[in-house]
């Protein structure tokens, strides 16, 4: 009986402690790093340098594969069909969280792991040099004055872009039916419209305009953000303003994985994601490219992911753009 | 500018920059050849690479590589009729022609000559007018884009080989396919059978389709041990000599293809086609275009390489990308800390200048090898055609796969192989189809939100100068070949029933 008993807790703990062991060797070969985008854009590119970080902390290589087909489709459904062990992981962006509840409503926010938050773009409006909108005071006038002749330009329509709008709209008490939202194939080909005066507002990121700032071209009215943003001192944000608006309604970058990932494997790729920001090449880089570090765990960001669905779900609902 | 040109020099007395523009030439040649693997793609694989590479370097080597790619794509056009880049298939309508006649040596000799000069001059101008040319980049709004799209489309008529029927035919196919995919400004799904159509169909797939696979299934047909016997090249002087009949073509190309390059979403696919198209029209012997004319494969690489600096214009000056392989070179210049823009030119002067240098610099060796080559691959054609046949598959469907890593993007290129051999077969070329896919989506997407923007008003169309230029220059490039069509078979059918033979009308 007791030898039995010894047998079996002898089992049990060579289960256990090989089972213990499996997982305290992750990561024992490459792990596949999948992309939504073409190589050679901005989420890439960040997410190579990312990749050569981590590698670092976890001593495998992560091998960066671009799955661009179906807008982001080709990612999710082989991201979604791979196993949870930690060897397969993707890219991120809560144009992810649009496309659940749009293109792709087969996916929803619990049918991947949430490894980490890794970046925070905040939103802003830029309007041309020779608008006749020069503030946000401007802006409100003008949508009053001439209702419907306003033009806004920006991504697509149920985009993170577009609910940004709304949002500022609503806190500034602008009725967001009197002004254009004009859908654009990319947040870039927005401010290029607003640049050659096509459109007199753009919804945008401090990136994509930072140069014509600096050339005087453009002029950012407003910064969806709790504090100014370095790159532009003399912007205000809506709080300045007087406008109380979301400020974590921001343009993310994370990591996801296959639903169901052991959480070890998940908190060991988070902590290799968190020490990767710290690098010194990437910090440069995040600088560089006008991001704001906003670095979250598994658990806080999936908080955070489904706190975004129920925003999206909202404005969705609100803007009549559920079909 | 002399001061910005003189920092530009210096950097090139630097080894590593002269090596960086030899292997950008080399591997740009390698990956331009390559059917589905585009300039861009080869350039963002690239950058990886050039993360630890002074920012001279970097640039250096993928403006050498984008430069290289764009001529490359029409060895394997002219060869085995599979466009290398999608500018290309223009080229392979009269380069492959040539080719079956076996004078695939003259034909690369003038793509590489034509590329050469238009890459050239088109550099030069681009240093001169680079600031002036932001104008033209930013004057081009929904309703122009729109008015733009429609004059491309219009080239059809002269475009349509001996049939504008079969080439409207081939052209609405194309048009009817581009509705494919979420539609651009309410986000509908639109024929979306299978999420890999999200995103419309895919193109470089449906080219390569269109004409490598569908080429594959004709040869098929033919005897396996078929080779072409091939004509003999002149000497290096007279090879030269062989673009000389072609100067007016060669500047008229360039011109077109500088200004579409400019103009930010246009690209070389469009800058070849109205170029062709142009010199159809110039040509005296229009008829014999799209069966072999030199001419046509002098307008179409001219154009498609004289896009290139154009296309620098406005990523320089203004920041803006106007396509995938500019979008790579910003973001490879982001990576060193450079943001193209209205301030590159005195924060970053070595920068712009390094990339002008490097377009005439690197010419020279292009050229080098393009002419070896003519004279090298060209033995292509003497290999078995079984062989070929086989080789062209595999490297197609390769290509597919490496420029998305996705199986769906080789189904669509099996489908439309088989679609572009049977529509071969009632005579229907593939090249409208590819005008239709290039400018369907930019002609829907705009009009609609030129439309959303002016409030449902169509004024936007003919208020806008650009606009109203475009539409009407449209009306006439359409009409005017058909109206020539018309009378010339007319006076054919009275000739016809002078001589008493009314069955030849």
């Amino acid at each position: 009986m007791i030898t039995r008993l010894l047998r079996t807790a002898a089992l049990a703990a060579a289960v256990l402690g090989f089972a213990g062991a499996a997982q305290a060797d992750y990561p024992d070969k490459p792990i596949r790093y999948i992309l939504h985008v073409s190589p050679g854009g901005a989420t890439d590119v960040m997410a190579r340098k990312l990749a050569i970080a981590m590698e670092k902390t976890l001593g495998v290589p992560l091998v960066v594969e671009n799955k661009a087909g179906g807008r982001g489709a080709a990612q999710l459904s082989d991201l979604a069909a791979a196993k949870p062990d930690g060897y397969t992981i993707g890219a991120v962006t809560s144009t992810h969280i649009g496309a659940f509840n749009q293109t792709l409503k087969q996916y929803k926010i619990d049918s991947f792991d949430w490894i980490a938050r890794l970046v925070n773009e905040p939103y802003l409006i830029v309007v041309n040099k020779d608008s006749k909108i020069q503030s946000m005071k401007d802006l409100i006038a003008a949508s009053n004055e001439r209702p419907g002749n306003v033009v806004m330009a920006g991504f697509v329509r149920g985009s993170g872009g577009h609910f940004a709008w709304e949002i500022m709209a609503k806190a500034a008490g602008v009725d967001s039916k009197k002004v254009r939202w004009v859908p654009y194939d990319s947040v870039g080909d927005a401010v290029t419209a607003t640049l050659g005066g096509h459109a007199e507002a753009a919804i945008a990121y401090v990136d994509l305009v930072k140069t014509h700032v600096d050339a005087g071209n453009l002029r950012v009215i407003a910064v969806m953000a709790d504090q100014r943003v370095p790159q532009f001192p003399n912007a205000p944000t809506l709080k300045e303003l007087g406008y109380n608006a979301d400020t974590s309604w921001q343009q993310m970058r994370g990591i996801i994985g296959p639903k169901g990932m052991p959480d070890d494997v998940k908190a060991k790729l988070a902590d290799a994601v968190k020490k990767a920001l710290e690098t010194p090449e990437l910090k440069a880089y995040i600088t560089e490219s006008s991001l704001v570090p906003a670095y979250l765990g598994p658990k806080d960001f999936t908080a955070d992911a489904e706190k975004q669905d129920k925003i999206t779900k909202q404005w969705m609902e609100a803007l009549e753009l559920t079909r | 500018m002399w001061d910005g040109f003189l920092a530009g020099l210096s950097a090139f007395s630097s080894w590593q920059v002269m090596a960086g523009l030899l292997g950008g030439v080399v591997i740009g040649y390698v990956v331009g050849a390559l059917p589905g693997l585009s300039a861009g793609v080869g350039m963002a694989l690239l950058i990886p690479f050039t993360f630890g590479l002074d920012p001279v370097v970097s640039v250096v080597m993928l403006v050498s590589l984008y430069m290289a790619s764009e001529y490359s794509g029409a060895i394997p056009a002219i060869l085995v009729n599979t466009p290398g880049e999608p500018s290309s298939a223009i080229t392979a309508l009269d380069g492959y022609p040539m080719r079956e006649r076996g004078e695939a040596g003259q034909a690369l000799t003038l793509s590489i000559l034509g590329s050469a000069v238009g890459s050239v001059l088109s550099t030069i101008m681009l240093i001169f007018t680079v600031a002036w040319m932001t104008k033209i980049a930013l004057a081009f709004g929904p309703a122009e884009y729109f008015a733009l799209a429609v004059l491309g489309l219009s080239l059809i008529s002269t475009l349509a080989g001996h049939s504008v029927l079969r080439g409207i035919i081939a052209l609405l196919f194309g048009l009817l396919l581009t509705t494919i995919g979420t539609d651009p400004v309410d986000g509908i799904m639109r024929y979306v059978v299978s999420d890999g159509l999200l995103g419309g169909i895919p193109f470089v797939a449906a080219l390569i389709g269109l004409f490598g696979l569908s080429e594959v299934l004709k040869m098929l047909e033919t005897r396996g041990d078929q080779t072409t016997p091939l004509k003999d090249l002149p000497g290096l002087s007279a090879q030269f000599g062989l673009l000389k009949p072609h100067t007016g073509n060669v500047i008229r190309s360039t011109f077109v293809g500088y200004i579409l390059g400019v103009i930010p979403g246009a690209g070389a696919t469009i800058a070849s086609i109205t170029a062709y198209s142009l010199q159809k029209r110039l040509s005296k012997s229009p008829q014999t275009f799209g069966k072999g004319n030199p001419e046509g494969v002098v307008a179409a690489e001219t154009a498609n390489n004289a896009c290139m600096p154009g296309a620098l214009a406005p990523m320089l000056a203004l920041g803006i990308p106007g396509k995938a392989s500019t979008a790579v070179l910003v973001g490879a210049l982001a990576i060193q800390g450079v943001r193209p823009g209205p301030l590159i030119f005195t924060q970053h002067p070595e920068i712009p200048y390094s990339i002008y240098i490097a377009l005439l610099v690197g010419m020279p060796f292009m050229v080098a090898l393009g002419l070896f080559g003519s004279r090298l691959w060209v033995r292509l054609t003497t290999i078995p055609a079984g062989v070929v046949t086989a080789m062209v598959c595999a490297t197609c469907l390769l290509g597919v796969f490496s420029e998305s890593n996705d199986m769906f993007a080789v189904s669509i290129a099996v489908a439309f192989g088989i679609v572009g051999y049977l529509l071969s077969k009632v005579e229907i070329e593939p090249a409208p189809i590819v005008l239709a896919l290039v400018l369907g989506y930019m002609m829907e997407s705009n009009f609609r939100r030129a439309l959303v923007m002016s409030g449902d008003d169509p004024a936007v169309f003919y208020t806008s100068p650009i606009a109203a230029f475009c539409l009407v220059s449209a009306l006439i490039v359409f009409v005017l070949p058909l109206l020539q069509n018309f009378r010339s078979r007319r006076s054919e059918g009275e000739h016809a029933k002078m001589g008493g033979n009314p069955s030849k009308v």
